[in-house]
């Protein structure tokens, strides 16, 4: 569901800490009818202009708070964070460099795991604008 | 009295995707535009903002926005979410059940009066029904296609004669039924086979779903019809599960309703697509899917309850540009116009 638009050109640009670039990131939004918890999210792998992101350098923030992706995977993630309806999580890549602005090809898969339906897992591929 | 009008949030999901509509507009919308429609339901983890913990501030607003727009708070939609513990733990019944009276709450502080439950075991209601039975909040399992209402144990989509054997044996008045218009399903629905042709890259694929739905209709032989369906279009229904949906007809008949008459006490009207009747210019109807039949026995039982629009044709038309997207509102507002004049009001 929302396939083609899960994957947003709002907010995507490198981020900066003590004035040096450490990273970049993006926002999706869900590709469901309604909000699921964090560790509903079975996966979401980016690839940027041909590359995979690696996932050890990917963290998610939701709400002030951040975590590391592959912590959400795990089995004790708590069950009440919740990635509500056309809500943006951001997903923060630590590469230590940043990313070049302008238009780079991306390619994002998202799976997500519902309540009476096998996972579902959309794909978003489109060209969009780091700033 | 007689049947009252409602609408899910849930039909103007996309708006609230994009971030073009709140639920606040959202009421506005339904109190506004839809000619005596006083009925709001929504699915918990949908609109509640900050869910399972919106603080009382929502509270108050939402009880305020609902009471300056006078509508009632007819049902909240929840899931079960088994597998929410990870892949190696799906929930017990007991744990489904906590969450459920965790929902039973929400709804009270939100003014709901019913709970639409779809997944849930009837061994998980039993432990919630005593917190539901002190809250005056009724538990309703949805009937949803393909399931149907003449069913029983150990058959496909069977829950319904179940519940209501467990529903007369105890004599509970917090446990019932909440009927989807979906399953009294007439035909295809031009648009859903549109979006099949047109998703597996079929050019034309507006003349070739005309010429499939042609044959659908006119064929009296299912296995005929398959077999010329999977002959001519190899590419487009490869995946059995959606020869499945798109040939099974009705997983109901309309008469079925009386046999759970006393329990009923909500449904959805299910919609996909409100197209205009040819040569009635203003005037509505959806034609996959029967609505004059199970009106007119909601009717004859003297329901009294809400109807509550879900409209749900906006994912079928989201893989082409939002130039093309389904207009919400629009549809809504139609098949409320098709509403009011199958209740006749």
């Amino acid at each position: 569901m929302y396939d083609k638009h899960i994957l947003s050109d709002a907010g995507a640009r490198s981020v900066w800490e003590n004035g040096k670039k450490y990273g970049y990131q993006f926002n999706l939004t869900i590709n469901y009818y309604r909000g699921l918890p964090l560790c509903c999210v079975d996966q979401i792998t980016m690839i940027i202009d041909g590359e995979q992101v690696p996932y050890e350098q990917m963290y998610v923030q939701h709400r002030g708070r951040e975590y590391p992706y592959l912590d959400i995977l795990k089995d004790d993630f708590p069950t009440d964070f919740y990635w509500l309806f056309g809500e943006y999580l951001t997903v923060v890549v630590k590469n230590g460099k940043g990313i070049e602005q302008g238009i780079h090809h991306c390619k994002l898969t998202l799976g997500t795991r519902r309540s009476y339906t096998p996972t579902m897992v959309s794909v978003c591929e489109k060209d969009v604008t780091f700033a | 009295m007689g049947i009252k009008r409602g609408v899910s949030l849930y039909s103007y999901q996309q708006e609230e995707w994009f971030g073009r509509m709140t639920w606040r507009e959202e009421l506005k919308e339904v109190a506004t535009n839809l000619d005596g429609a006083t009925g709001i339901e929504i699915i918990s983890e949908a609109t509640i903002p900050h869910f399972p913990f919106p603080g009382e501030e929502f509270y108050q607003e939402w009880n305020f926005e609902m009471a300056r727009w006078g509508l009632e708070a007819v049902t909240m939609d929840v899931f079960p979410d088994p597998l929410m513990f990870r892949r190696d733990h799906v929930m017990n019944e007991r744990e489904q059940a906590e969450r459920l009276k965790m929902e039973l709450r929400i709804a009270k502080k939100m003014g709901f009066k019913n709970l639409r439950v779809l997944g849930s075991e009837i061994k998980t209601v039993a432990l919630a029904l005593p917190l539901a039975e002190e809250l005056d909040i009724r538990i309703n399992q949805e009937i949803h296609f393909p399931s149907g209402i003449r069913r029983g144990k150990g058959q496909f989509g069977g829950k319904t004669m179940d519940i209501l054997e467990y529903i007369e044996k105890t004599g509970t008045k917090h446990y019932g039924f909440h009927p989807d218009f979906g399953i009294f399903k007439k035909g295809p629905s031009p648009m859903y086979i549109e979006y099949y042709f047109r998703t597996a890259g079929e050019e034309h694929w507006k003349e070739k779903s005309a010429d499939f739905i042609e044959h659908f209709n006119a064929s009296t032989n299912e296995e005929e019809l398959t077999k010329w369906v999977m002959d001519t279009y190899p590419n487009v229904f490869n995946d059995p599960m959606i020869l499945e949906m798109e040939f099974k007809k009705a997983s109901a008949q309309a008469e079925d309703l009386k046999l759970i008459a006393p329990y009923i006490y909500c449904c959805h009207g299910k919609f996909y697509q409100m197209t205009e009747i040819p040569g009635k210019p203003g005037e509505y109807e959806e034609v996959s899917l029967d609505y004059e039949n199970p009106i007119r026995v909601l009717k004859e039982i003297g329901y009294e309850g809400y109807i509550d629009s879900e409209y749900e044709g906006q994912r079928n038309q989201q893989d082409r540009g939002l130039e093309f997207m389904a207009d919400e509102i629009e549809e809504v507002r139609r098949h409320h116009k098709m509403m009011k004049r199958l209740i006749g009001e």
